[in-house]
């Protein structure tokens, strides 16, 4: 009877008495299995509909690196783009979003904060030092003696080599580097508009260990109020540390000082040649204790899973049984290719077996480290967040578009060579936010409702609970049921008495612009009564006319992918699928997590769409089609004591 | 001020301003200048000192003040005497420098500007579309999924769309549908929801539907859809108030653009510009030589 008064004249209300409107008709409770606390079903729906897309990680000419590389574009530019508009890139390319993003983190090195235009300017901070002149006169020359310059100063910075007079003035406590920074928070500032686009604040703390990558990106809840009252944390002595230790420190202070939030999520394992997610000791030397835990995991909720340098779920020689482990793999060496990659390294780099050691780590210091949520970014060093991989402009401005850009090594050095092929164009992070405002979206970061993707936009929904049946999918407000039932992605499962196994409800609609879907998978990881890991993957949910048995789908989905023409088609796979699975070798005594990771159907890869623009022959070896990835936060199971 | 900011004309005067400023810093005759006498004034001893404690995180002494000075007084001799060798002359380091005390002077110039209340109100006008707020919905719909529909979905939505009008609007229409994991009813969806949920060309039809009635079908990124909008706020144009923040920003910005441009445009027409392109070098499309100029001038 309601929808009668939903007559055109409702058309002109003001909004607010919409979403007042009673509109009990349309959404009657499923009998016997209405959850909620009051009659209105509305009033308890205090869950988000749809996720907020993000990139909670993307350069600006402020980065040394990305001005180094070519970057003209500043913060203002890369937040302009972020929101969907027109922007021409530092090569002069126009370039545009597909759709507007909702968020972003603009996350410029804290390190050298603005000196590369002061290098390019040949500012006298700079000619001073013999380092600052050369790089002056290798920009100046331009050309490969620019990029010579550019690698240059990377290898010098990660190498802790740097003059410290001229770095002085791009470091904490010289006026300069916090007008700068303050600079970098105004353009943000203006840009944030509640409700509509949220302009995160933040920036990346650049920790590298001889090469090995400790990076974290650091994101406040808090506004230019409490932004401008710190300046950022760096990795250089003497205010700075590359010790995670003494960034957790920083962060605590900043808490305090300003009574805001803060929280950190590192990336690029696969660089860190075994140093991320240490098992007996920190790259120090120092063996793991109760501190280095508990600091770890209150700091870090989350861990950006993939970006354009490659993918850090899984590695094919971690989990030899996971068909999809090798997707978009960085594994030659540490971050400036000093040092090669070694199989021992592996298990200390990557999301599952940091996810899995945590478990271990928690029997033993009691506080599991490595308990994150997982979000995918760009590391884009071109201002712009591209991910998709018919849109994509490269990890720096040395590699946007342009018919060579795929014929250079990408890194070479002695101890090995990576191609510009393999570069990725990943990634996106999906928050569970129910507002499009900073403490919404932090909020959710902070309780791990988020999830990654390797570009595309589809929606991913994961509940766990102990009660879930397939008839809660049918209940057309599955997500309603999933709060009430269970807790969603990122979550503990609730403690339960009596027997009986977790169960998941798990569905996903593909990108409304974007391919099909082939299957969902759950990933499970867990401890035995020995202190042993595990994982598994089961298929739970498949495209129609395929099997899954023993929790395993042999038959391939297809492949429609036209590398000639770019293109590929939606006629194979799923546009939803959706399911409620229960683990069929649970033990209670055991610690585990379970995740969500959705497969799309095969795609073309950026590669191809450059030979197509082009008219250039793809290089040999190149992978040219790949299959696009969700992973969703883990839900955690942990054994009543 | 403002209204003289936009004049060409008074950027001239203040570039030449700015200009001998510079030229009494810098020191641009090739005499030594300031003859033959140093001047070390009270304000530059101050600002040595000022100097020294910022590094040292004390004042200097007496000693080292002296030093200090000493130093100084070297310094501008040097410089004195270098000018007048021209050794500053086609040194990259020092043009570059001086440009971008050119270039911060210029900003500063230009940064001037505020808005009166009519620009802001033109400039909103001028640029409606990207103020105007996003339309809003309340909407309802069926799924027909092309999957189940064998030759003509489009035949069984019209099926789906006969039906549900004939079932009135007390009843509960969601079993006529195709299941989904799409939610059924949106209670208040803003455009880019619509966009981020069934993609653009939904959002399109949606916004032409007819209020209070089933219609369709209707197409999106996952098939088709019987559809009810209920409600809907096309998203007018709000008054500036509202959106004061946003002009003001835009509208600056858009100032300082065009004022730069203005200037640097101005600033190198005051010359005669000789290009000699090596043969072959120019496409001989539009102006290299003021294009060259211009664009070189314009920051990063």
């Amino acid at each position: 009877m309601k929808i009668a008064l939903a007559t055109a004249s409702l058309a002109v209300l003001a909004l607010s008495s919409i979403a007042a409107a009673q509109d009990s008709a349309s959404e009657t409770p499923e009998p016997g299995a209405y959850p909620g606390k009051v009659y209105s079903p509305y009033a308890a729906r205090a869950f988000p509909t749809r996720p907020l897309w993000g990139d909670s990680h993307v350069h600006t000419a402020l980065s040394m690196d990305a001005g180094l590389f070519g970057n003209r574009l500043g913060p203002e530019e890369a937040h302009r783009f972020a929101r969907g508009e027109d922007v021409v890139s530092s090569t002069g390319q126009p370039v545009k979003l597909t759709r507007p993003l909702d968020w972003i983190l603009v996350s410029d090195h804290s390190d050298g904060l603005g000196m590369v235009q002061d290098v390019m300017a040949g500012a006298p901070e700079i000619m001073r030092s013999e380092q600052g002149r050369r790089w002056f006169a290798g920009m100046r020359e331009g050309g490969q003696a620019g990029v010579k310059a550019a690698l240059d100063l990377i290898t010098t910075f990660s190498q802790a080599k740097m003059d410290p007079e001229m770095f002085g003035h791009y470091s904490p406590g010289s006026n300069k580097y916090k007008s700068i920074w303050q600079r970098a928070v105004d353009a943000a500032e203006k840009y944030n508009e509640p409700g509509r686009f949220t302009a995160l604040l933040g920036f990346e703390w650049t920790s590298l260990v001889k090469g090995a990558n400790m990076h974290r990106n650091v994101i406040f809840r808090d506004g230019p109020v409490q932004a401008k009252r710190i300046v950022p944390y760096t990795t250089q002595a003497p205010v700075g540390s590359p010790d995670p230790l003494d960034l957790y420190d920083w962060m605590a202070s900043y808490e305090e000082k300003t009574g805001g939030s803060v929280l950190a999520l590192a990336h690029n394992g696969n660089l860190s040649n075994g140093i991320m997610f240490p098992i007996d000791a920190q790259y120090s030397g120092r063996k793991l204790d109760k501190r280095y835990v508990e600091q770890r995991a209150k700091w870090e909720p989350l861990y950006e899973v993939t970006q354009i340098k490659g993918d850090s779920e899984t590695h094919p020689k971690l989990s030899p049984d996971d068909g999809f482990a090798d997707f978009e793999a960085w594994d030659v060496g540490n971050l400036d290719l000093s040092v090669a990659k070694t199989d021992a390294m592996l298990a200390g780099e990557y999301a599952r077996e940091a996810l899995k050691n945590g478990l271990a780590l928690e029997e033993r210091l009691g506080t599991n480290p490595y308990k994150f949520g997982m979000v995918g970014s760009t590391d884009s060093h071109t201002s712009l967040a591209t991910a998709g991989e018919d849109n994509f402009f490269g990890k720096h401005s040395g590699y946007e578009p342009s018919p060579e850009r795929m014929s250079h090594p990408f890194m070479k050095t002695d101890q090995g060579v990576l191609y510009s092929w393999q570069q990725s164009a990943s990634g996106l992070a999906a928050v569970w936010a129910k507002e499009n405002t900073r403490e919404s979206i932090f909020d959710a970061m902070a309780r791990k409702e988020v999830y990654a993707t390797t570009g595309p936009r589809m929606t991913v929904r994961l509940f766990g609970g102990w009660d879930f049946v397939a008839a809660d999918l049918s209940s057309r407000q599955p997500a309603f049921v999933g709060y009430a039932k269970g807790v969603p992605m990122g979550g503990d499962l609730r403690a339960h008495d009596g027997d009986g196994a977790p169960s998941f409800m798990v569905y996903a609609l593909r990108d409304p612009e974007g391919a099909n879907l082939d299957r969902i998978q759950i990933i499970k990881g867990w401890l035995d009564g020995e202190g042993r890991t595990h994982e598994r993957v089961y298929d739970v949910s498949v495209s129609a006319g395929r099997e899954i048995t023993d929790g395993n789908c042999a038959t391939q989905v297809g492949n429609t992918v036209d590398i000639e023409r770019a293109s590929w088609t939606n006629t194979i796979g799923a546009s939803e699928l959706a399911t409620v699975w229960t683990d069929p070798e649970f033990d209670p005594a055991e610690r585990a997590f379970y995740y969500a990771r959705v497969i799309e159907i095969p795609t073309p890869r950026w590669v191809v769409y450059d030979a197509y623009r082009f008219g250039v022959e793809i290089p040999e070896g190149a992978t040219t089609v790949l299959q696009e990835l969700a992973y969703t936060s883990p839900i955690w199971f942990t054994p009543a004591k | 001020m403002r209204h003289f900011i936009r004049e060409p004309l008074l950027h001239f005067v203040l570039l030449g301003a700015a200009l001998f400023a510079l030229d009494a810093l810098m020191g641009r005759r090739t005499a030594p200048a300031g003859g033959d006498e140093i001047v070390v004034s009270r304000g530059r001893i101050e600002n040595l000192a000022a100097l020294f404690a910022k590094t040292w995180q004390r004042p200097p002494s007496a000693p080292e003040l002296r030093t200090l000075v000493d130093d100084f007084v070297l310094e501008e001799a040097l410089y004195r005497e270098g000018k007048a060798l021209g050794v500053d002359v086609d040194d990259t380091i020092i043009r570059r420098r001086v440009r971008q005390k050119m270039e911060f002077a210029v900003d500063d110039i230009i940064e001037q500007a505020a808005p009166t209340e009519p620009q802001l109100e033109a400039w909103l006008a001028e640029h409606a579309d990207r103020y105007t707020r996003p339309a809003r919905f309340r909407f309802r719909q069926l799924y027909v999924n092309p999957e189940l529909h064998g030759d003509d979905p489009a035949a069984d939505a019209r099926a789906v769309l006969a039906d549900v009008r004939a079932l009135g609007d007390e009843a509960d229409p969601r079993e006529l549908g195709d299941p989904s994991l799409l939610e059924h009813a949106y209670r208040d969806a803003s455009a880019q929801d619509v966009i981020a949920t069934f993609g653009a060309p939904f959002l399109e039809s949606v916004a032409e539907l007819p209020i209070g009635e089933w219609s369709g079908p209707v197409k999106s990124a996952f098939g088709l859809h019987i559809v009810r909008v209920d409600a809907r706020d096309p998203g007018a144009l709000p008054p500036l108030d509202d959106v004061r923040a946003e002009v003001e920003r835009d509208w600056a910005s858009a100032q300082r653009d065009e004022a730069s441009k203005r200037f640097y445009d101005g600033l190198v027409a005051r010359y005669r510009v000789v290009v000699e392109w090596p043969q072959g070098t120019s496409d001989g499309s539009g102006d290299p030589g003021g294009t060259a100029g211009t664009d070189g001038a314009r920051k990063p």
